[in-house]
């Protein structure tokens, strides 16, 4: 049995009144079917308005799908949501799931009371928290007056005061300053060292790829590729994607020998020229010798291994960040 | 008590907001008596049949506005998916929160009492005690229910404050805690008759002003409090259940 397992899950929503001819439907699921083994982290990787969040929601028994079924746990999600409440600790991104006018201290007795933790087990069950995040000292202080950082942990312990076995992390790292983001990172791995199950959502690549031992590629309620980071890389192929720094945009560009070319500005300044190819020789020669005809300057060149975001592009024709 | 202007704000505002109508009536009655008061209300204590009125008004308007704000407090706050994702019985977790709002009150309540008995010309014997207590707390109770009916809605309408404006506002138009019953016409009585604040506030009145007949005679009030109190809790149940259900439907749980 796996840790989760959905199947055929289908979601869509509606917005603005029923009276309104205005009023749209979203489809948020569109018949996705996925599993999670025991003990691994397994990360869904799209875009903003992908579905991600959607399906987190379902599995925590927040939102009822249309059709379809998941398990979490063994337990169905709409037939037996007590249990499944049970097997799970749900943290989203948003730091203000704990109460910000008590200390760190007292929201995880609080939440610990809800799941019917008593006593001294409840405050050495606290204790270890407050430690495994390294907040003691901060324990008896305000939530309000924790940083972003600390906002995360707390939200983070308290998903797992009860010591579920399974995690529902949404966006876990969003809004983190870099550093604080990879001391997060480095929690969740340290809880799937401790055998958590983890399932999170994340719309940055390189998280994607550094915690998860695999990953569902999800557009638009639809899941287009899934298998571990080397597995979804492997699915170009040989392929290799030829980075060019120029000074100025070129404009549309042709390479013949290009899978696909892309060509975007930099926010620092400069534009990008991105060749996916499987012969990164000739694309190269052949792209440079079409700007230096246009009179474009090369800056820098680099060829690099495809990345989870060229594989997203190669299956839905847009980027992660496009989203 | 990390906020200690809270508590003051607690035991002090229920007096003033009771001050007032302690005026009001010394204007309407210097004597504290009025027998033209008398013919409506049965009995003349204009001053006793206020404040006992105000008191139950101030206690019944705060249960119903703590727990009828409880979901739209918790979306506001954020919290209300991290406690619906959680395991527990979400009953207990209203219960709790009822429990704490009583407590409150209850201090509130016994302050502006005790201040205020020595203005009224309150009757108080040691049998009467047990009727009034349990006149105070079915009618507490069963306005926390109306108020458990209603707070689910906030799953539903975004409004909520303004939606508990309208209704408790509506139900002080016909709830006599500020006049007599009488001065209401017949049909609107009886539906006064069916809101917790109407009985609890008649109770109380026969329970502790000497005019009228005392502990004997308000059974019917308490039986139909306690009935109230059960119908309002099934219906709250329902209504939960209900709404709840509607906004996982339309995955707006939360958002606020």
């Amino acid at each position: 049995m796996h840790a989760i397992e959905v199947k055929d899950l289908c979601k869509t929503f509606s917005s603005g009144h029923w009276w309104s001819r205005k009023r749209k439907h979203v489809v948020a699921l569109d018949r996705i079917s996925l599993f999670v083994r025991r003990g691994e982290i397994f990360g869904l990787l799209g875009p903003n308005g992908a579905g991600k969040t959607t399906l987190i929601r379902i599995l925590a028994t927040l939102v009822l799908p249309d059709s379809g079924d998941a398990w979490v746990n063994g337990y169905h999600v709409v037939r037996e949501e007590i249990m499944v409440r049970r097997s799970i600790g749900v943290m989203s991104g948003d730091v203000r799931s704990v109460y910000w006018k008590l200390t760190g201290r007292e929201n995880l007795l609080f939440f610990g009371r809800l799941y019917g933790l008593t006593g001294q087990a409840l405050r050495n069950r606290v204790n270890q928290l407050l430690q495994f995040f390294e907040l003691e000292e901060w324990a008896d202080q305000p939530v309000e007056d924790y940083s972003s950082g600390m906002k995360h942990k707390i939200g983070l312990a308290r998903a797992l005061i009860h010591d579920p076995p399974i995690l529902l992390l949404d966006e876990p790292t969003i809004g983190l300053d870099p550093a604080m983001a990879n001391a997060v990172r480095q929690l969740i791995c340290r809880l799937r060292e401790r055998g958590k199950t983890i399932l999170l959502t994340t719309h940055y690549m390189e998280e994607a790829e550094l915690l998860c031992d695999r990953i569902a590629l999800i557009d638009r309620g639809r899941i287009v590729a899934e298998g571990s980071p080397d597995e979804l890389k492997a699915k170009l192929g040989r392929a290799r994607v030829v980075v060019l720094r120029l000074d100025r945009d070129p404009g549309r560009l042709e390479v013949e020998a290009a899978e696909r070319v892309e060509v975007r500005s930099l926010k620092e300044g400069g534009v990008e020229v991105r060749i996916t190819t499987y012969d990164d020789a000739s694309a190269t020669f052949e792209a440079i010798e079409k700007l230096r005809q246009r009179g474009v300057r090369v800056r820098a060149l680099s060829v690099e291994a495809p990345s989870l975001d060229d594989v997203f592009m190669h299956f839905t024709g847009r980027r992660i960040r496009e989203g | 008590m990390r906020y200690p202007g809270f508590l003051l704000y607690f035991l002090l505002s229920p007096l003033a907001w009771t001050i007032p109508f302690i005026l009001q009536a010394l204007a309407l009655a210097p004597s504290g008596y009025s027998s033209a008061f008398a013919t409506l209300s049965g009995t003349g204590d204009v001053t006793s049949f206020l404040i006992i009125g105000i008191l139950v008004s101030i206690f019944g308007g705060a249960a119903f506005f703590s727990i009828g704000s409880l979901y739209q407090w918790e979306m506001q706050n954020g919290t209300l998916e991290a406690i619906l994702a959680a395991t527990p019985n979400h009953a207990a977790v209203l219960a709790g929160a009822a429990l704490a709002d009583a407590l409150m009150g209850s201090l509130s309540t016994a302050l502006t009492f005790a201040v205020t008995a020595p203005i009224a010309h309150f009757v108080l014997g040691s049998h009467t005690i047990p009727y009034l207590v349990t006149a105070f707390l079915l009618t507490v109770a069963a306005m926390f229910g109306l108020a458990a009916l209603i707070a689910p809605i906030a799953l539903i309408v975004r409004q909520m404050h303004g939606l508990l404006d309208v209704a408790y506002h509506g139900l002080e138009c016909i709830t006599p805690a500020r006049f007599p019953i009488g001065i209401l016409p017949e049909t609107v009585r009886v539906v006064a008759h069916v809101i917790p604040l109407t009985l609890g506030v008649v109770a109380i009145r026969k329970l502790l002003i000497a005019d009228y007949p005392g502990p004997r005679t308000v059974t019917t009030e308490l039986v139909l409090l306690l009935l109230l109190f059960l119908g309002f809790w099934l219906a709250a149940v329902a209504s939960n259940r209900l709404c709840l259900r509607w906004a996982r439907q339309r995955g707006s749980l939360g958002q606020y």
